[in-house]
């Protein structure tokens, strides 16, 4: 049987540096914006991530948002939750992205319920990420359900993602669960935005250390901050997340906020491409996503590469 | 203290009670009717369904902010996902302080 | 009251075997009474796994003790002791109790020698069923006092689903709740409130709104 492997799999093992977006879809039955999303990030980003109902607000599917990216020509990453599916759910949704031309998952635990716009909501948390990362994997490398029933044929091939925050605590169990992602069949992680490149820094040497970043891909989560409101409202009410100060005051006394916001965010991802094991970037341009081409342009990160004998266009 | 809390409260039940002879009994079973069939025919008038919104769901966000549960009426969800109770987002000028978008209506 | 059931020996019997002295500690509470961790199963189970090691060449010392409550510090203070003494303590309480020693006792080794079971009750001897979900909000009024989240397979709230058959649950050998709520409300005169729509449920005041703490600050003793 032939790989066929998706094009963000093909370009990790070309070695490129990759680069990939993020969209959310919306709260409506409308999938006209995410067309439109992906269609502006179209040679900008080697792939989209499409979030599943993210901070546990009811979205369009992220299955569907998927869908929508597929016809606009572009390569989704679908997110997939445990918050709100059981494994039963999980499988059935993995045979059905996959039968829809989705080859790359990224698995999450998912944020909890009473962040969201339900807080009332029972949760599911049957299985966790980990677990999830495990049960993509067999599916797709022993071919058989989560129960071990085999699956007989076409079984999803999934290329398999998943997350690490290095802002979280305690500091070392970040790199023992990310490995221990690795183990259960990750191939490849996006991390939490980064403000903090100093502390980024070190776990990247304790991700050294253990030699995981030859293991998996590591992108390495960045985002523009549009003004130096957003930056204070994220250093105040975002947890998990480390703002540092000097970023708030150097947009504070920018001139000209939003092109500052581009100049930084573009330093930082200089930054983390310098540092060894990263291997791309993932942009999420939350509430900001038409700046996302301008940063991939003045990060000297165009054009995009072609992925051999990938006919498809980025996105 | 508690004893005496106690004590108060009996004695203002008695004094409503002695007030209102006619008040309904505590009881659940307030008809006769010990084994009657179901009535699925029957219209009844559904005085309780108007009730039954405050008796059971409890539509609320959670403040990001404050971290206080808020009641629906008392908060807003933007689009991007930033949630806020009322109070707070006047801090904010009711601008969403992630993606600008306006959030006064 | 908590309902619990012992683990099978040899699984006490493994967790146990790097151990050479360990304390069991029974709960005169409710696992005393569904015959699971109270004196008498602590008696049995240390003079089985007393037993079961001298037929290898690693003997076992026990001690035995049984305390009031072990979800409560001030029992636990009364063993200090005794767990001294120990390598290792066998906690023969629910799961409260074993989290109980575990941090009155924070260098010692733990091991749960119950599985626990459910909030509910006796119904025959030998029989124990489940009676409360300990959904953080409690419903019973409007249903005759019989409770479906603990007792439906489905925990639905306006039941009974299709798979009710002669008053049993397809799911598993239990009655089917929902059957026993509408002839309760029906002998009750209460049918006309089961017609109402029950609206979803306010889960977060149950586990799923993360782990829930109760605060009493009339009861409490400030400093």
């Amino acid at each position: 049987m032939s790989e066929n492997k998706s094009r963000l799999q093909t370009l990790f093992e070309q070695g490129e540096f990759v680069v990939t977006g993020e969209i959310g879809p919306p709260k409506s039955a409308n999938g006209e914006g995410i067309r439109k999303h992906a269609e502006h990030l179209k040679g900008y980003c080697d792939a989209t991530n499409l979030t599943d109902n993210q901070t546990a607000i009811v979205r369009l599917s992220s299955i569907a948002a998927g869908m929508h990216v597929l016809k606009a020509g572009g390569e989704p990453i679908i997110q997939m939750t445990c918050r709100d599916r059981n494994r039963i759910a999980i499988q059935s949704d993995l045979l059905g992205a996959y039968s829809l031309g989705m080859k790359n998952m990224l698995c999450l635990t998912g944020d909890h319920q009473s962040f969201g716009n339900h807080p009332t909501a029972a949760n599911v948390f049957d299985v966790d990420s980990i677990q999830l990362i495990r049960m993509v994997k067999r599916m797709r490398d022993e071919r058989v359900f989560a129960c071990g029933e085999e699956i007989k044929k076409d079984e999803p091939r999934f290329f398999i993602g998943a997350v690490a925050n290095p802002f979280a605590d305690p500091f070392e169990v970040r790199v023992y669960r990310m490995e221990k992602k690795i183990n259960a069949g990750a191939q490849f992680f996006q991390t939490q935005i980064i403000f903090d490149l100093e502390r980024f820094e070190r776990w990247m040497e304790l991700v050294r250390e253990r030699g995981l970043h030859e293991r998996a891909y590591i992108m390495a989560g960045v985002m523009p901050v549009k003004s130096a409101k957003v930056a204070a409202y994220m250093q105040k009410s975002v947890s998990g997340m480390i703002v540092p100060d000097e970023m708030v005051t150097r947009l504070k006394q920018a001139e000209d906020q939003q092109a500052e916001a581009v100049e930084i965010c573009v330093e930082q991802i200089k930054h983390v491409m310098n540092i060894k094991g990263v291997r791309g970037v993932h942009i999420m341009a939350v509430g900001w996503e038409e700046i996302v081409p301008v940063i991939v342009e003045k990060a000297g990160l165009l054009p995009r590469p072609q992925a051999a004998g990938i006919t498809q266009a980025a996105g | 203290m508690q004893i005496q809390g106690v004590q108060k409260l009996q004695t203002d039940e008695n004094q409503q009670a002695a007030q209102q002879p006619d008040s309904p009994s505590l009881h659940i079973i307030t008809t006769t009717a010990a084994n009657e069939e179901l009535p699925f025919d029957v219209e009844e008038e559904p005085a309780r369904e108007r009730q039954k919104s405050a008796w059971t769901v409890t539509a609320y966000y959670w403040c990001r902010v404050c971290k206080k549960k808020t009641p629906v009426k008392d908060a807003k969800s933007c689009d991007c996902g930033v949630t806020m109770c009322n109070v707070c987002w006047a801090e904010w000028d009711f601008i969403c302080p992630i993606c600008e978008s306006d959030m006064s209506g | 009251m908590i309902i619990a059931e012992q683990k099978s020996f040899d699984e006490i019997a493994k967790m146990a075997a790097n151990f050479d002295k360990v304390l069991l500690l029974g709960c005169n509470e409710c696992v005393t009474v569904c015959l699971a961790g109270g004196e008498k199963e602590v008696g049995v189970l240390a003079a089985s796994l007393r037993l079961l090691r001298k037929q290898g060449d690693r003997p076992l010392t026990t001690l035995e003790e049984t305390i009031t409550r072990q979800c409560e510090w001030e029992y636990l203070d009364q063993i200090e002791k005794l767990a001294e003494e120990a390598d290792c303590i066998i906690s023969m309480a629910c799961g409260v109790g074993v989290q109980f020693v575990a941090e009155r006792f924070p260098d010692k080794w733990v091991i749960p020698a119950l599985n626990t079971k459910s909030a509910g009750g006796s119904v025959q001897h030998g029989v124990w069923e489940e009676r409360c979900g300990l959904c953080g909000e409690c419903i019973l009024y409007k249903t005759g006092g019989v409770c479906p989240v603990a007792r439906c397979s489905k925990r639905i709230l306006n039941g009974p689903c299709g798979g009710s058959q002669n008053g049993k649950c397809e799911v598993k050998d239990v009655d089917c709740i929902w059957d026993q709520i509408y002839k309760r409300m029906a002998a009750l005169g209460r049918m006309d409130w089961l017609m109402e729509i029950e609206l979803e449920k306010d889960w977060s005041k149950a586990r799923d709104g993360g782990p829930r703490k109760l605060v009493r600050e009339d009861v409490m003793i400030s400093e």
